[in-house]
């Protein structure tokens, strides 16, 4: 392994509430978190909607690891790495399709949907009838795969718990966003992909746990009206959880975020597929949820975003991939998600606001991603990689709500930054092997 | 159809036109050349095979896919003090060529352009290029042309720039 004086001092660090600049741009560091991290946790490919036919495919990355998520004709869903087991050459050059195998442009070799090698041209003249054992040659799936609700994840840890195990507790949260009508989500168009020079954990701090910024960072949106709060600090009344490996936050006051602009018809669906504990919340004022962060790149908003004065403000909901490229810069993946059951008209408005306040046109998005850039850029210099950054905000101050109905700690202020410790908590321990 | 020279001279014109605004930064006169019933469209695009490329282009789902009140909410925007992905503003050239032009019904034109755009932000001596083609769709209301619809074929499946707080 690497240098063994790189985790000791930002272990001390974050045990104290504080975190060097450093780590948000180090090469050495970003292969750790490579071997370390993504190696070893669920990560977030695709989402089944994407894919529902049999022979659909889409190509997707665990960082620089390449894969085919692929429907076969029994309705499976596979996840396999994109590499021929001839001469790796990838299989699958395109990000998304129907086929009924995949051929190897190199020297031929066919692979099944489910990546099983099904042919090898000039097999019995190269290799000698029957030498070459199929079965152990078909395109390597991923150590692990899971499916919940509609989300396809992988792990390339084959010792790691079932995603059902480590989704846990956050299951109770991640609901919100998922089990709003009978029919689940499905993916309106295609991800927006872009490349930001900022690190992928940034975001992840920001989604997991961040209501403190909106008020100036997205200040604009607010004058201009895509963001229709009545104040920019529509998050500081409001309530963050932190679980061991998610965060999540909830407004309180503000009536718009209460119902982040669902029409009532859909509350009222809400309402019966919600179990009694997440339906009191509603009944208590706490809003659906909106900013949330899986451990340790899956992030989630729901929001409402104005795009017309024709019409109310519609709800979005994103989810998006910070897939790591290189110490401090990230591939954005975004997916704009709408409930299937609902009326196209929803599908329409909510796409809308999506595109005006997230995505790679996004006025919030835009704000977001240059406040990354610009903490990035920076953090490789040699005084500044060593800036101690104070993660403090509500340390001491706040205790855990005993009326809170769901699982983990939450506090009754989201300008905390209880989630965004406990993020660093559980990647600070990954990168440790514990 | 074809257009005459002086026509293909004047619409050409108003394209170079347009397209100083927004290197100049001058968002509401750009803003002013858009009809009441703007369409701006940057369809999502997906690499696909050969075979399935006529999928390449999402029709329902764009980078963009604004009326005229998101572009003046948009403008809105830029136009106050705290829109931090255009402060400082972005550095652009537009490079606006190989105009084809096709007169269709109601005084209507079809324009397609090629666009080269350099953008260099803050002081970074970096720059982002981005390529695209443009189809657009020009008529006159009162003496005066205006852009009734853009759709903008990226050159990039995934774009590398940083966001898109400028308009193409
Ligand atoms: S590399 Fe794929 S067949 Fe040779
Ligand atoms: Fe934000």
């Amino acid at each position: 392994m690497s240098n063994p004086n790189l985790i000791p001092p930002i272990a001390e660090a974050i045990n104290k509430g504080q975190l060097p600049l450093g780590v948000f741009n180090s090469p050495e560091l970003f292969e750790l978190e490579k071997e370390l991290l993504f190696a070893k946790s669920w990560n977030f490919l695709a989402h089944e909607s994407e894919i529902p036919n049999a022979g659909d495919y889409v190509q997707r990355y665990i960082a620089d690891d390449s894969f085919i998520v692929s429907r076969d004709k029994e309705n499976t869903v596979h996840v396999v790495l994109n590499a021929c087991r001839h001469r790796g050459r990838k299989v699958c050059s395109v990000e998304k399709g129907n086929a009924r195998n995949f051929s190897c442009p190199y020297h031929g070799w066919v692979y099944d949907l489910d990546g099983k090698l099904i042919d090898v041209p000039y097999e019995e003249e190269g290799y000698g009838k029957n030498a070459l054992n199929h079965d152990e040659l078909g395109l390597m799936p991923a150590p692990k795969m899971g499916i919940w609700r509609g989300m396809i994840f992988a792990n390339l840890d084959a010792n790691a718990e079932s995603l059902d195990d480590y989704l846990g507790d956050a299951k109770w949260y991640m609901d919100f966003y998922t089990n709003k009508s009978e029919a689940g989500l499905e993916v309106y168009g295609v991800p927006q992909r872009w490349v930001v020079d900022a690190d992928w954990k940034l975001a992840a701090d920001n989604f997991v746990g961040d209501g403190y910024h909106t008020f100036i960072t997205h200040a604009s949106t607010i004058q201009a009206g895509m963001l229709p709060a009545q104040s920019g600090d529509f998050l500081l009344d409001g309530v963050q959880v932190a679980l061991e490996h998610f965060g999540i936050g909830f407004a309180r006051q503000d009536p718009l975020f209460n119902s982040l602009a669902y029409p009532p018809p859909m509350m009222a669906a809400m309402r019966q597929r919600f179990n009694p504990e997440q339906v009191s919340l509603m009944d208590n004022g706490v809003s659906l949820p909106t900013h949330a962060n899986l451990f340790p790149n899956l992030s989630f908003l729901n929001a409402p975003g104005t795009y017309t004065s024709m019409a109310p403000p519609a709800p979005y909901m994103t989810f998006r991939i910070w897939r790591p490229l290189a110490a401090g810069k990230t591939e954005i993946w975004s997916w704009c998600m709408v409930e299937k059951d609902a009326p196209e008209e929803f599908k329409q408005a909510s796409y809308k606001a999506y595109l005006i306040s997230f995505g790679t046109s996004g006025t919030l998005e835009q704000d977001d991603a240059e406040n990354w850039s610009q903490i990035t850029l920076p953090a490789k210099g040699t005084m500044a990689s060593k800036l101690s950054l104070n993660y403090s905000m509500g340390d001491g101050l706040l205790e855990p709500m005993d009326d809170w109905p769901g699982p983990g700690n939450a506090y009754p202020l989201d300008f905390t930054e209880f989630a965004q410790r406990a993020f660093w908590k559980k990647w600070i321990s990954t990168l440790e092997g514990k | 159809m074809s257009v005459t020279d002086s026509l293909f001279r004047e619409i050409e014109a108003f394209i170079y036109h347009e397209a100083e605004l927004l290197d100049n930064h001058q968002h509401n006169e750009w803003l002013d050349l858009w009809d009441e019933q703007a369409s701006y469209r940057m369809p999502v695009r997906v690499t696909h095979t050969k075979r399935q490329k006529d999928q390449e282009f999402q029709e329902k789902f764009g980078h963009f896919d604004e009326t005229k009140e998101m572009l003046g909410m948009r403008v809105k925007r830029l136009c106050t003090s705290t829109a931090w992905a255009e402060e400082p503003q972005s550095r652009t050239r537009h490079f606006v060529s190989n105009l084809r032009i096709n007169a269709v019904d109601n005084g209507q034109y079809e324009l397609k352009t090629n666009l080269m755009l350099y953008r260099n932000r803050l002081d970074d001596a970096g720059h982002d290029l981005l390529s695209a083609e443009r189809h657009d769709v020009i008529h006159q209301v009162g003496g005066e042309w205006r852009l009734l619809k853009r759709t903008i074929y990226m050159d990039q499946a995934t774009l590398g720039t940083l966001n898109l707080s400028i308009f193409l």
